[in-house]
């Protein structure tokens, strides 16, 4: 499937992309400099600058962070709006393509009385228009948009994060593998390349993402099974599968449905079997400054549960699901990456093993 | 707002005659379909990704640290 653009459109979005990267590489520095040189200054106490109210009141009357702010969330709008406009021009093309059934490799099960959760019903994650399940071409406009969003640090593939999360996993017999949220699933070729010979399953909760899996799945050879699923009611057996995996999932779900999740990943894991959770680092393992501007996306950028995820005591819930946890690191190459905003960073994966039952 | 008004006025003009000179290009037999193509973003492209990246730190510089005579901003 191409999701190239015309030379115009394409043009239209790598002015939005230039943008962003600007934002990120001069403003954000310069931001950062000030800040600091203010903090020394000043020598403010670390907890008032972890306090959310404290660091409003001192940043949000900085002129710089108010326009780097202001073009961040202007140039997330445009971006939805460029990279809709130009896939619109070849929308019956790219339907057609979604339209058609295959029988391998693979395959895919659609729910019609698969009903959305208010919370997801009701979100606009990362201010996608429609959301993930109310355009026809949701996959694609997600795909051309995630990739203009992260400035192409997802590398060509999309698929950094897979091979992040790849790297830290138990080298283990794995039999049948669970993606949770698989969304696209192109995140996940690289865990298949890991575990070439095990039976891979993705879920998700979109009919339009899951479509477009699917036909990516097949345009590369990747014999991947999808379903339509709510990860917090997994209609698979108890102890079904030896991994189950998500990547940026948790933290786009309310704190409750978060333990519905972890509650039933341990269900269907085998004992023995592992459940691992890729995220953005916590804001405590973050500098303050890079805390607070992570957590501006709670209220700017279409990530409502975003600060209650990095507040919430994973571990402990995991450990309630009858999973021995620990937080291991996953090296980023983005986090590595000039002009990242949050500095340096590694992703953190939540690694669980299930305890068998005595 | 009137600046805005003015610079949508000034940008559809110029829309308008780039259109009419690809018209009268494609009737003296010039192909045009290299416009129409579709391509990759600018980043995998080393020229256009220098080119965008000049345009907007020219544009949008002005948000950023005043630049010294040398060009450089810090």
């Amino acid at each position: 499937m191409d999701l190239r653009l015309s030379r115009e459109h394409q043009a239209r979005l790598d002015l939005v992309e230039g943008l962003k990267v600007f934002v990120a590489g001069t403003l954000m520095p310069e931001l950062r400099e000030s800040f600091d040189e203010w903090c020394h200054r000043t020598s403010p106490p670390e907890h008032k600058l972890r306090d959310t109210k404290f660091m409003k009141k001192r940043l949000e009357s900085d002129a710089l962070y108010q326009s780097s702010r202001g073009w961040q969330r202007l140039s997330q709008e445009a971006m939805w709006r460029e990279v809709i406009y130009g896939l619109n021009q070849n929308k019956q093309e790219l339907e057609s393509a979604l339209s058609v059934e295959y029988t391998e490799p693979g395959s895919l099960t659609l729910n019609p009385e698969m009903s959305m959760p208010d919370y997801y019903d009701n979100t606009e994650f990362h201010l996608q228009p429609g959301n993930f399940h109310k355009s026809t071409i949701a996959g694609p406009i997600y795909e051309v948009g995630v990739a203009t969003y992260t400035m192409h640090r997802y590398g060509k593939a999309g698929d950094e994060m897979g091979r992040a999360l790849r790297n830290v996993l138990p080298d283990k017999p794995i039999k049948r593998v669970l993606y949770l949220g698989c969304g696209p699933a192109y995140k996940s070729y690289p865990i298949m390349d890991a575990f070439p010979n095990a039976e891979h399953w993705g879920i998700d909760l979109a009919e339009p993402m899951l479509r477009f899996a699917r036909q990516r799945a097949v345009d590369n050879g990747r014999p991947m099974h999808f379903s339509q699923m709510n990860a917090e009611s997994i209609q698979f057996p108890d102890g079904h599968f030896d991994l189950v995996y998500c990547m940026l999932l948790l933290h786009e779900v309310p704190t409750k449905a978060v333990n519905n999740i972890v509650n039933e990943a341990a269900r269907v894991l085998a004992p023995g079997g592992i459940l691992a959770n890729l995220e953005l680092p916590s804001y405590s393992s973050l500098d303050p400054l890079s805390a607070f501007l992570m957590d501006w996306d709670t209220d700017h950028n279409g990530e409502p549960f975003w600060r209650n995820y990095h507040e919430m005591d994973l571990i402990k819930s995991y450990n309630d699901a009858g999973l021995e946890a620990e937080l291991v690191e996953a090296h980023s190459e983005w986090g590595g990456a000039k002009g990242n905003y949050m500095g340096k960073f590694q992703y953190h994966v939540t690694m669980g093993v299930k305890l068998p039952v005595n | 707002m009137r600046v805005v008004l003015a610079l949508a006025t000034e940008v559809y003009a110029m829309r308008d005659r780039q259109k009419n000179l690809e018209t009268i290009l494609k009737e003296s037999g010039s192909d045009l379909s290299f416009l129409d193509e579709k391509v990759e973003a600018a980043v995998f492209d080393e020229m256009r990704l220098v080119e965008r990246d000049a345009f907007v730190s020219r544009v949008f510089s002005g948000m950023a640290s005043p630049t010294k005579a040398d060009g450089s901003n810090n």
